[in-house]
Parts: C-alpha cells; structure tokens; sequence
C-alpha cells in the first residue's frame, strides 16, 4: 500500500468553517468502528426525524475545538434503493449539512465501493476518502495507489484500519489540516448533451426550489431518481433534456448517465488498484460452506436462535433477582426512607417511594432478558451471521409470503414488541415493511410471559409448558396469517426480489459490541419504561378515588375506585369468554394492560385485594444495605441453575412448583387464590388468548406510528388485534362450554365468524381501491 | 428490460440462466432481465453488464450466493433467474 503523501496543509479545517463531518459507507465497511474511534464515549442516539432509523451523533474535541460527528447509516447508493436506513443517508447527504465527508470504504471491495465515492465527490462537499481494512486487503496482496487516488478525485486519501486505535491521530491530524478547496471542479464529465441538460437544471435549483444547486442533485432529477417534488419546471425541464439525450445518443437518459458513471469508476480502479490481489480461501468460506449448506442451514439457524432465546431468558434470570431487589432498595426503600425520616406526609411517600419507586422496580428487571436479547443480535449482526440466517430462511418466508428480512424483527419480537416494530426499517420497500410491522404485535413478548406464568401456577401445573408453549405458537400463527390476509387484500403484491450482501464474518470487539447493545437497551429503557411509569401513577390515581354524589372522593376500596367502576361497566362485554360481572378485576387488568403488559399482574394484585391500603410500609426498619448485600449474593445462585436451564430456557419445568411460577410472575397470594375462585381451566385460557393478541402496548402502538408514519395503521393494530382476540377467545370458550348451552354458543362463534368476515371483506375493499396507489408507492421506493 | 444491443454469438445468445450454471464456475454477466430500479440496485452491489462472479452456492428453489472480487452477495430466485451469463473458461486467480 502506498501512502498518499499530499495531504493538503494551507489552512486550518476550521478555517474553512468545517462543524459537522459525516461518516458514510457501504455497510459493513466498518464505519461505526471509525465513528467510535473517533467519539469514544461521547455519543448520543436519538433518532431521525419521523423514523425510528437510530441517529448516531458524537463529539470530537481536537485541538481545543469541537467537531459533531455524525453517523450515517449504511448506504450503497444516492440513485435510490435499499430500505429506509438508507434514505436517510441520501437524504442527509442531499440536504448540504453536512460541511464534510469521510467516505469509507472496504479497501478489499473497491471496485464495488467508489460508486458511491463518485456519487459523494458530484455533490461537491469536500470528501475525505478512509481506505479502510487495509490490513485484509494486503493479505490478499492487494496494493492501492492512494496518492494517484487523491490526485484523481481531489480529495485527501488515507490508508486506514480503523481496529487499531493508534490510527485515529493520523485521521486527525488530516482533519485538522484539511483544506477544503475553494472551488471544486467535476470528478468527471458527461457528454456534452448531458452536461447542457445539468447546466440547464442547476439553474432552477434556486434556493426556493428546496433543491442543493449541485452536480449529484442535477443528475438524479435529470434521470429520475430524485424525484421533482411537484416542481412542474424542474420536472418539465428534465423530460425535455432526457428526449434530448436520447434522440442524440440514441440510448435512454438514465443509461447514458450510469454508463459515464460507471466508465469513471472502473477508471478510477485501473488508475489506483496496482495489484488486485488473489482470492485465498479464507475462514468465512469455510463457515459458510456449513452455514450455507442445504441441509445444514436450516438446523443451524433454528440451533442459533434457540441459543439467543436461552442466553436471553437464562441469561437475563441470573441478574433479574439482583435487578429486581437491588432496584427496590435504591428506588423504593431509599426515598421511602429519605422521605418517612423528613416527616413528609403519608401520601407523598406513597406516590413517590411506593407507586413511581415500584414502576421504576417494575421495568428495570426486564433489562436483563431484553438486555441479553440484544446483546446476542448484535452480536449475530456484527458478526456476519444474521445476514446468512436470512438468506437460509429466505425461501421458507418467501413460501408464507412474505420478505426474508421478517424473520429478524419477529425473533427481537419475543423479547420485546417495541423493538421489533424498530427492526423493520432493515426491510426493504414500504409494502414489506408494512406487513412485517402489522405482526410484531402478536409476537408473545417477555411482558406476556410474566402473565401466563400467573395463570399457570393455578390452573395448568402439570401441563403448563404445553399451554404456554401452545400460546407462543398461536401468537406466531396469527402473526402469519394477518400478513397473509394483508398481502392478499390491502397490501396486495409480491415481496420484493431478495438481494442481499454477505459480509465477512468477523469478531466485533467487545467495546463495539457494548456500545451498541447499550444504545439498543436505552431507547427500549426511555421509550418503554416512561409509559410503565406514567401509566403506574395514573392507575394509582385511578385506582384511589371514587366518583361519589358530593364529588370526588379518596377510597380505598378498588371496587369503589373510578378504575373499578370502569372496569365493572365493560364488564358484561367479556362474558361470552367466560369472564362474569363478579370477575370485574380481570377486566381491569385488560385495560391496564392496553397501556403496558407489564402491569396487568400488578393490577390484578391491587383490584382482587378487598381493600387498598393507603399507608405506605414503614421504611425506616427497611435494613437498605443488607438488602442490597442480599441482591448481589442472588447472582451466584441464580447462575448455578443456569446449566439446568439450557433444555427449558422459559422455565416450563417449574411450572409444576406452583410457588415458583408465581414467584416469577409476581402474583400475591390472594390474586392467586382469586384466579382459582373466578376463573374455570378454559376461561383462563380464553383470558390469556385475548391477553396475547388484544390491544398492542402505548409503546408498541408509538412505534408503530413512528415506523409506518400513518395513524391508519396504528388504528388497524389496534382494532384488528381486538377482533381477533376477541374472536378467538370467544370461539374457544364457546366451543368449550357448548354442552352447557348449544344454542348460545352456536350463535357467538358464528357472529365471531360473520364479523371476521366482514372484516376481511372491508380489508378487500380498501384494497381495491388503494392498490394502484400502492403499487407506484412501490416502484419509487 | 435490459437486453443487450449487441448480441453476439459468444454473449447474449450464448448466455443462459445463473441457476443453470454448476457451482464453482466462473462467469460473465451479459444480460440483466429486470425492471429498471432492480438494475440500479443490482449495479449499487457490483453486479452490472460484463461483471465477473463465481457461483459459490445455489439452492433447488433458484437461490445462489455469488462472489465478486472479495465480496459475496445473496440472489433470490427472480434475480438469479434474470442474470444472464457465459461461463468463462476456468484460470488460477492471481490478478
């Protein structure tokens, strides 16, 4: 590799007014191991305006002065394609803020890569290319020219391996001295016909037009992968100089214009690419020849994903009694304490140690499961696998319709829905992604679980694995089935041709790998835990007064209590499942619910108990310490039966200890002992059919709305989940308890299937009428 | 639809499907049978007219994985399908 030793040195980067320096790439080229190298620690994730696409930002402090650094996401292309993630990048890099590129590329893929390059020097903001893994590349024996690169493409060129940390100060000490030229002249020119016609419209690109008067912006409008945005001038304009074009050259607009691109990027790798090297068998072959084989891959995939469901339930019971007991001392028993040793008044105690302490305790335990979760996809991500994985399974979703790339939101699913929702982004097209979308609510999340374990210490001990197990199936069945019905009705369509890049695999450092579970776990952390804990206090509020003739009044009788009235009055709604008007607390565990699954135990605890009581435990005997003692000494012997655990990660095995599912789920005595009193076997299982489909959670209903960016839709979960559980619930019921009243029961299951066709028929119609829509939305994006 | 105006004995009427292709052989592409935005994509991975790939790997449903220079990318069965190709005949990889 041959250093490039013209870097330009007249006037300092600031100087030039340089703030904000992009990072772009190919994906997989090892941008996000620059960007770290480059911010440390000081990042912050947010999240692209209107998406859930993660919006990485970081600090740079060098020479006394700050940078931000921005992350993009992976992009192979500014023509168009690819999912969401990827117009994003386009998107950043059109709209000019960005004052400087690093453009990274994989020195081994360099033939592929410099499309990009080329399309990032035509947008005229100054680039600094990163010859990045030149390391693997030299293995190969591959030498590139970088100082002709540079004097080719005008821009600084460095060789780089971004892994090693001593690289950063030769990347700083290039942005620090980096000039940008005053004056930027073209990579390469078109013919003439076509340079006219670039000319033509960068004179409409005024700053009114909303258009960055640039090169790149003039030929995407020019061959229609920018599209005009309802400028009649602009698109007028390029209609005519593409006729131009190909009444002069003969061939189409947009051909001609990728022909020259292509012609400057093989001329730039024949000019720079001194050696090309030689493909030696390498280890991702030999993986993948196992990984990638017919009748191997598919076990392979199904072993792997059993691993991140152990590691994720297993893994996560080690630290959950530490989580949970260390959690309660600090965010309960310690204001408790701080605020009973004040003398504050019993009800600010109550509100803030006992109610918002205990949502703070009620949300930090999942950490540890959804934690684990994530921290084994990144790893699968990072690593190359989960890109196999989809490929192995390609054919398999292909034959339910739908895309490969499913598969990866619906595994993120069991642990959460939320992030689920997110993972669509990596799907491409809207249609897809919109079907996928619609699933991930009825994927049993790690929230649901907490309530079947409840339902299955009393009804289901010898068999509550099958009931449980039985109700992950039906969740994934009715998952499919809904994409099904939406791919033949409202979103009619093929799932797009599968094209997919196999990175090499490789072993992601664990700073990498801890920063980006960390930026995963922290959106799940704000996102879901501020609705658990505004929806805690809001049910306490509820929960504690009654609407009485005088007005309202403070109670402590649940039944009394607004949430109790509500509860009782939708009460009769949910007797053909086998929910009677006495049984008014399940009720209100659903409604709770709706908010967050989380808290439908903990519902079910304060509305079955006869009477609340409004006084806060006495804190100050709370021995805060020993208790935190005590929740670290829960990690050795929660690690212990860890081995066991590996052939039942969900702990199906407990089951038959009643004392310990309860545990699990967090259910008093008295809720129990409730349950057993109102509910029968097959009412109970009906309750948990309709807990798994019903009403997805405020978050994932959140998600959805940021994902599909369309209220309709978050409608549709919702009322779509409701008639399906509700369907289902009753059907099972009502089939169940046929013997007692046939007539009856013969009417509700075919209403449930007069209304469930209906439904499927209105589908029908909205797409009949929207399909055509539908299908151009498709070809653009 | 993307056929190639100069159709010469040795290119596009010598080409044939990527799935009819045995696995390992080296070949040229000569044809892109799609729709214009798959094409974009396709060329955004390296895979254009006169590209050179090895067939690591292909499926009975149509799937193939593929090398071009270090890289690898995985075709569904329509994009396989819409490759056309001629085989080249068989070198020690050096250059």
């Amino acid at each position: 590799m041959k250093p490039n030793r013209t870097m330009p040195t007249r006037k300092k980067v600031y100087a030039d007014g340089v703030r904000t320096v992009a990072l772009i790439g190919n994906p997989n080229c090892g941008k996000t191991t620059v960007f770290n190298l480059l911010t440390g620690t000081h990042q912050t994730v947010g999240n692209w305006a209107g998406v859930t696409v993660e919006q990485k930002t970081g600090k740079l402090l060098t020479e006394g002065r700050e940078m931000i650094i921005v992350d993009l996401p992976g992009v192979y292309s500014l023509r168009g394609g690819g999912a969401v993630d990827e117009t994003i990048a386009r998107d950043y890099i059109r709209s000019g803020a960005a004052d400087l590129l690093i453009n990274i590329v994989d020195t081994s893929n360099l033939e592929r890569q410099f499309g990009l390059t080329v399309e990032l020097l035509e947008t005229g903001v100054p680039v600094i290319i990163l010859l990045n893994m030149t390391d693997e590349a030299e293995r190969h024996g591959r030498e590139v020219d970088s100082d002709h690169l540079s004097s080719i493409t005008g821009s600084p060129v460095l060789p780089f391996v971004a892994t090693r940390t001593g690289e950063k100060i030769k990347l700083l000490e290039v942005l620090n001295n980096f000039v940008a030229p005053l004056q930027r002249t073209p990579p390469f020119t078109y013919p003439e016909v076509v340079e006219d016609g670039i000319s033509k419209i960068m004179h409409l690109l005024t700053p009114d037009s909303g258009f960055r008067p640039d090169r790149a912006t003039a030929g995407g409008l020019l061959e229609g992968t920018i599209p005009a945005c309802g400028s009649t001038e602009i698109d007028s304009t390029a209609r005519d100089i593409r006729r131009a074009i190909e009444a002069a050259t003969g061939e189409r607009a947009d051909d001609v214009i990728a022909n020259e691109h292509f012609r400057f990027v093989q001329k730039l790798v024949d000019a720079t690419i001194l050696k090309s090297g030689s493909i030696i068998p390498t280890l991702s072959d030999k993986i993948d020849r196992v990984v990638l084989n017919r009748f191997l891959g598919v076990p392979i995939f199904f072993i792997i994903m059993y691993l991140l469901f152990v590691v994720s339930f297993s893994g996560g019971n080690v630290f959950l009694d530490f989580i949970d007991r260390m959690s309660h001392a600090l965010f309960v028993a310690l204001p408790g304490w701080i605020l009973q040793s004040i003398h504050a008044p019993s009800w600010i105690v109550q509100l803030l140690a006992t109610v918002a302490g205990g949502s703070i305790q009620l949300v930090l335990p999942f950490i540890a499961p959804i934690g684990f979760t994530f921290l084994f996809l990144t790893l699968l991500e990072e690593s190359g696998y989960m890109a196999r994985g989809t490929y192995v399974m390609e054919h398999f979703m292909r034959r339910l319709g739908l895309p490969g790339k499913a598969l990866v939101p619906m595994v993120v699913g069991f642990g959460c829905n939320v992030p689920a929702v997110m993972a669509t982004r990596g799907i491409e097209g809207s249609r897809d992604r919109l079907l996928v979308a619609m699933m991930q609510p009825f994927m049993s999340c790690s929230a649901r679980l907490v309530i079947y374990m409840a339902f299955a210490a009393v009804f289901f001990r010898n068999s509550g694995g099958q009931v449980v197990f039985g109700l992950y199936v039906l969740g994934i069945v009715v998952a499919v089935l809904t994409a099904l019905l939406l791919g033949k009705t409202v979103l009619r369509g093929e799932p797009r041709p599968f094209l997919l890049d196999l990175p090499p695999y490789r072993l992601p450092t664990a700073r990498a790998l801890a920063i980006a579970t960390w930026h995963r776990l922290r959106i799940y952390l704000w996102r879901v835990g501020r609705v658990i804990a505004t929806a805690t206090v809001c049910i306490y509020v509820l929960a504690s007064f009654a609407i009485t003739p005088a007005g309202i009044a403070g109670t402590n009788s649940p039944g009394q209590s607004v949430l109790g009235k509500l509860g009782q009055a939708i009460t009769p709604a949910f007797a053909p499942m086998g929910i009677d008007q006495s049984n008014w607390p399940a009720t209100v565990g659903l409604l709770t619910g709706a908010v967050a699954k989380e808290v439908v135990i903990g519902t079910l605890n304060g509305a079955y108990s006869r009477s609340r009581s409004q006084a806060s435990p006495d804190y100050l005997r709370v021995d805060i310490p020993r208790e935190m003692l005590e929740s670290v000494a829960t990690i050795p012997v929660n690690a212990r039966a860890l081995a066991t655990s590996f052939a039942d990660p969900l702990g199906f095995g407990n089951l038959a200890e009643g004392n310990s599912a309860a545990a699990y789920s967090g259910a008093k005595q008295a809720t129990l002992r409730a349950l057993a009193t109102h509910f029968t076997p097959l009412a109970a299982i009906a309750y948990l059919i309709f807990v798994l489909l019903y009403i997805p959670c405020v978050s994932t209903m959140g998600a959805i709305r940021r994902e599909t960016g369309s209220w309709r839709w978050t409608v549709y979960a919702i009322v779509w989940g409701v008639v399906v559980a509700y369907g289902l619930a009753t059907t099972w019921y009502q089939l169940g308890t046929i013997a007692r009243h046939p007539a009856a029961s013969v009417v509700w299951v075919l209403t449930t299937i007069g209304v469930l066709v209906a439904t499927i028929q209105i589908m029908k119609w909205f797409g009949s009428r929207t399909g055509e829509v539908r299908r151009d939305t498709a070809e653009r994006g | 639809m993307l056929v190639p105006e100069n159709q010469t004995p040795n290119s596009f009427s010598d080409s044939m499907a990527l799935p009819l292709i045995s696995e390992g052989t080296r070949v040229r592409v000569v044809g892109i049978l799609c729709d214009l935005a798959l094409r974009r994509r396709l060329t955004s991975l390296g895979v254009r007219q006169d590209t050179e790939m090895q067939l690591l790997q292909q499926s009975r449903s149509g799937r193939a994985v593929v090398r071009i220079g270090f890289g690898r990318i995985a075709l569904g069965p329509e994009i396989a399908q819409a490759l056309r190709v001629v085989p080249l005949p068989e070198r020690v990889e050096t250059e």
